[in-house]
């Protein structure tokens, strides 16, 4: 168990995909491996392990997620096991879901898990309760599976975003837009422009990537992002996590894709998988630097060789990963349930997680 | 966890990772702060030294570490023992082997070879490396080598690329190195000593039939290198090698007929470096703090345990990073209108009063600073207290200090554990305060010790402490102030201090260049100075020995061999430093001019037959003549004498008549006070009467 915990703070993951799957790994772990009687007590502990690794890695938001899904997924079965129509127990209205800390309704949970708890206490049956474990794992592992089949469906969109001869812009590397314009590449021919995105200059190899395939690439300068903006057609870029108003939390140099692209009307289409979208705002995470963005190290900006020399001494050398969009600027929200705009964010989420498991 | 993961051991089960991590630094560097504390546990922005190497080595891949710990033990192993690595889910296993009497790290390897840890490649790191690199590719480079070839490659060094003059170089770090450029061998590694500056490379290195010789002066080494099993056999074979750079010494040395090489793995991006004295001990704090070392930074701190429940809430203890690299915990507290400034970090529990300014400085955790204090480019471990209306500048303060109102601590200053400073004193630059049992100069006398009072006078009326007088005289006699000696120079300081004393000592550098140009012919000048020095030091001492308690010729020849097999010097450096010797002891023992020859004479008779020993051969006795020439430059009374010894040394067959002319004739271009010429002068009687000598005898046949 720790050991995920220690990958967590040392950021030893391969990217967010990554980084859902083993934390659904984990939480089937726990599932499986602790002793619960009844609903409540189940979540609590799910909670109670949510809450530390959420704690080991503030910045990534996929965790949290994660967890707030599986909390929401156990509601459900629950209500599926005690028989009660779907409709009945997602009564939720509108009022209701910016209501949160509604007493009906924590009222009408709490009573769902006594009923539950005391239909035990009545029958003593353990079968019941396995079988309520053996569909929360079956659930889990089908979680799983959905993360596997999530960019099929993703890509499945991008034969209806992206038009022959079009020209694209892009930043930096995303694994889910590169599958996605080597999808859409099947059909159409189009031109890519890759901003290299200094200083990791990822940009260089997802431009090296669609090259093989056949694509029509040109890299750029992330200085020169505005001077192509005006033949650009459409920007299509990755995300590390999308916010509940929308606005982005993506890579570095983003913020001056977005701003580049309003100018000239170009239309900025965010591609990310559900779990990237998080509760959080901008304003929750503001205040402390590191909970929001990830300062690593100087080296790519100034090699230490160079960075050691007397007349450097006074010099501050900041490499940051992330970048603040606002959600003004985001024209299209494109997962794999389909496209969505960010005004729409907040509705999604609510379908996503419950309510009571905002705060964790 | 995930699947991938439970694969990965099971194919690489035969090649299991292990790593010696060295714990000990076998100097006193630190001292006196390391009396009762080991570096290792030294916290470096708030975490102990050894857990960033601990860290570094489990994200390598290392499955097993062997602490090597000697000087405070108990400590290090209590460390481990109650750290994350004693879980059952820790990522390696770290194993502490205590030994007192280990003294070197010559002495760790031995200990390995004796118990045969290893069969295959393993690491041997220092405990005190603060890096984040992949030791992957340099180990998968010597593996490829040692496939292609199985005995040659011996060990891969790491080294680092660093501009000859970054801030992070100090006097120690002064290497040289020629590599072969297509292998990365090791042909010539060579440590600048002090206010040395030349270097003498082998000519056969150059030599090797398409060879490309890379002569590199921006590295440092990491310690760190990657070692074949054999190499712990070979500390065992050669008892008198103490460091891993004696190995590097004597590996290319006897290359030849060892077959052995060394090879170089030169990282170029990623951090390491190394906390061994004050100065590498705040660069790599700051280092931490403006995120080199990323993702070992005070907010991922992986030290703290990882539970902290109470009561169901789980929260984790950390840093949080404000601008311009700022970390405070979340549980220290800031009074009004204090502000921390760029690169600083504030632990946990520390409480800082109002309007106090801290910049550039770490403070540990649990410390209480009072209001109006200004503290600048500072270390300020757990549990302390500072005053109101402090000043500390680039200044080194310990567990429990206290330090009261009004004080003023000025650059380089340290103050031990415990200490007891103040109220309103100003504390000079470079001062030492410590409260340590042990004296500076004689270790012994406890009990005088015990009553000694504090030094009120230097610390104030609450203080508490003893100022450490510094190492004047021991070893290092350098002009250095002790500031300088304790923090370790940068390098512009050091170059600086070279300069300088360049400039005082034209003469004796002069000396050096001419013994130098002698050395021309010389085949084999990867012998060091340094080694020279020592081994002309302990001929010396056994040729005075030997005329004070009259030992037999035999005996000292015996004596001065194996000297020369331990310094690895040629006969020629022999003769020289004999002869030499002698005439040392001579104008040692007397000042008086007039008694001199006979002094000399009589330090000569005992000693003929040792001088016949050496000076067989014609070109012994060249060597003999020139050094006493040289000798005489640089010594009035042998001068004026000199005609005196040659014809003693002519008459007891020491110096063969044509070597005296074949000398007389050739002079070579030595530089003293007086001139070759001058002695040309004073032999010009006797190298007459020689040649009439010779001529008669011609005549005669």
């Amino acid at each position: 168990m720790e050991q995920f915990l220690l990958d967590l703070k040392q950021e030893k993951f391969n990217g967010s995909y990554d980084l859902a799957y083993k934390t659904i790994n984990h939480l089937r772990k726990v599932i499986s491996q602790t002793r619960w009687a009844h609903a409540q007590e189940l979540m609590n502990t799910i909670r109670k392990v949510g809450k530390q690794i959420v704690a080991a890695q503030p910045s990534e938001y996929v965790v949290g997620n994660i967890v707030r899904r599986v909390l929401k997924i156990i509601r459900e079965e629950y209500v599926r096991l005690l028989g009660e129509s779907e409709e009945s127990a997602n009564k939720e209205s509108l009022h209701q879901m910016f209501t949160p800390g509604d007493y009906e309704m924590e009222a009408s949970i709490h009573n769902i898990s006594a009923q539950v708890y005391y239909s035990y206490l009545i029958f003593c049956d353990d079968s019941v309760k396995h079988l309520v474990f053996l569909t929360l794992v079956v659930t889990c592992k089908l979680n799983l599976e959905n993360l596997k089949k999530l960019y099929i469906d993703l890509k499945a969109n991008a034969i209806e975003h992206i038009h022959s001869n079009e020209v694209i812009l892009t930043l930096g590397k995303s694994r889910t837009v590169e599958a996605f314009l080597k999808q859409a590449a099947k059909k159409r021919k189009f031109h890519v422009i890759v901003v290299e995105g200094a200083p990791l200059y990822h940009g260089h190899e997802l431009a090296k990537s669609l090259a093989s395939k056949g694509i029509e690439t040109t890299v750029i300068t992330d200085t020169a992002i505005f001077a192509i903006m005006s033949r650009v057609n459409k920007v299509i870029i990755g995300t590390h996590s999308v916010l509940a108003n929308g606005g982005l939390k993506a890579v570095n140099g983003a913020h001056m894709v977005a701003l580049a692209a309003a100018h000239h009307a170009v239309p900025l289409i965010v591609l990310g998988a559900m779990f990237k979208l998080c509760l959080l705002h901008h304003s929750d995470i503001g205040g402390s630097e590191a909970t929001f963005n990830r300062l690593a190290s100087p080296q790519e900006v100034l090699g230490y060789y160079d960075a050691g020399s007397e007349e450097m001494t006074g010099v501050q050398i900041y490499n940051p990963t992330f970048d603040y969009v606002p959600p003004e600027l985001v024209t299209l929200f494109i997962s794999n349930i389909g496209g969505n705009a960010p005004s729409y964010m907040y509705r999604l989420l609510s379908e996503l997680y419950h309510p009571d498991d905002h705060v964790l | 966890m995930s699947n991938k993961r439970k694969k990965e051991p099971t194919i690489k089960q035969e090649n299991i990772l292990e790593a010696v991590v060295i714990a000990d630094s076998f100097n006193k560097r630190f001292y006196p702060v390391t009396a009762e504390r080991p570096r290792c546990l030294f916290p470096v922005a708030n975490q102990p030294l050894i857990s960033y190497t601990l860290e570094f080595l489990s994200i390598c891949g290392v499955k097993h570490i062997y602490v090597y710990a000697c000087h405070c033990y108990d400590q290090v192993k209590r460390y481990v023992q109650q750290s994350k690595w004693a879980n059952a889910g820790s990522p390696c296993t770290v194993t502490v082997v205590c030994s007192q009497s280990l003294t070197s790290v010559g002495d760790v390897l031995r200990e390995v070879d004796q118990k045969t840890l290893f069969k295959t490649d393993f690491l041997v790191v220092p405990g005190d490396v603060v890096s984040n690199m992949q030791l992957a590719t340099s180990l998968k480079e010597h593996r490829a080598r040692r496939e292609k070839d199985k005995n040659a490659p011996l060990m891969t060094l790491v080294l680092r690329t660093s501009s000859p003059t970054h801030r992070s170089r100090t006097a120690e770090d002064d290497i040289v190195l020629a590599l072969d450029q297509s292998t990365n061998r090791v042909l010539h590694y060579h440590r600048f000593l002090k206010t040395q500056s030349k270097v003498n490379f082998p000519l056969s290195i150059f030599q090797g039939p398409g060879s490309r010789v890379e002569l590199r002066y921006d590295l440092i080494d990491t310690g760190i290198s990657v070692c074949s099993p054999q190499v712990p056999q070979l500390f065992t074979d050669n008892f008198d090698y103490q460091t891993q750079y004696d190995l590097v010494k004597g590996v290319l040395i006897n290359e030849e007929f060892l077959g052995n090489q060394i090879h170089a793995h030169i990282e170029k991006s990623r951090y390491c470096s190394r906390v061994y004295n004050f100065h590498s001990y705040d660069v790599v704090s700051h280092d931490i703090l403006s995120r080199w070392s990323h993702p070992f930074v005070p907010e991922n701190t992986i030290d703290e345990p990882i539970e902290n429940c109470k009561s169901g809430d789980c929260f984790f203890e950390s840093y949080s990073l404000l601008r311009h690299n700022v970390y405070l915990h979340n549980t220290c507290t800031l009074g009004q209108n204090s502000v921390v400034l760029d690169c600083s970090l504030i632990g946990r529990g520390t409480r800082i009063g109002k309007r106090c300014k801290i910049s550039n400085s770490v403070v540990g955790n649990n410390c209480h600073i009072h209001d109006d204090c200004i503290i600048d480019g500072s270390y300020i471990w757990d549990n302390s207290t500072i005053g109101s209306n402090c000043k500390i500048s680039k200044s080194f303060i310990c567990d429990g200090v206290q330090v009261h109102d009004g004080v003023i601590v000025h650059q380089g200053s340290v103050l031990c554990d415990m200490v007891h400073v103040g109220p309103k004193v100003d504390l000079d630059s470079g001062s030492v305060v410590h409260l340590s049992t042990l004296s500076n100069d004689d270790f012994d006398s406890d009990e005088l010790q015990e009553t000694r009072p504090y030094d009120i006078g230097e610390l104030g009326d609450e203080g508490r402490g003893y100022l450490w007088g510094g190492h004047e005289g021991s070893e290092s006699g350098s002009d250095a102030p002790l500031v300088m000696q304790m923090w370790g120079l940068s390098l512009q300081e050091h170059n600086k201090l070279k300069q300088d004393q360049l400039d005082d000592h034209d003469g004796s550098e002069s000396e050096l260049s001419s013994l130098a140009s002698g050395d021309e012919e010389n085949n084999d000048p990867i012998i060091l100075d340094d080694d020279l020095s020592t081994f002309q030091k302990e001929v010396k001492e056994s040729l005075c020995g030997g005329i004070e308690e009259n030992i037999q010729c035999d005996n000292l020849v015996l004596e001065i061999n194996s000297s020369k097999y331990a310094y690895n010097m040629s006969v020629k450096d022999v003769v020289q430093t004999v002869t030499r010797s002698l005439l040392e002891i001579a104008t040692d023992r007397t000042s008086n001019n007039a008694h001199y020859f006979s002094t000399v004479k009589k330090i000569l008779a005992h000693y003929i037959p040792l001088l016949l020993n050496y000076n067989k051969h014609g070109s012994s006795q060249l060597d003999c003549i020139y050094t006493l020439e040289e000798f005489a430059l640089n010594s009035e009374p042998t001068l004026n004498c000199l005609v005196k010894i040659l014809m003693y040394l002519y008459e007891s067959d020491v110096l063969s008549e044509e070597v005296i002319l074949h000398w007389n004739s050739n002079p070579r271009k030595l530089t003293g006070i007086f001139s070759t010429e001058e002695v040309r002068n004073k032999v010009e009687k006797f190298i007459e009467w020689l040649e009439e000598a010779e001529e008669e005898d011609s005549d005669d046949a």
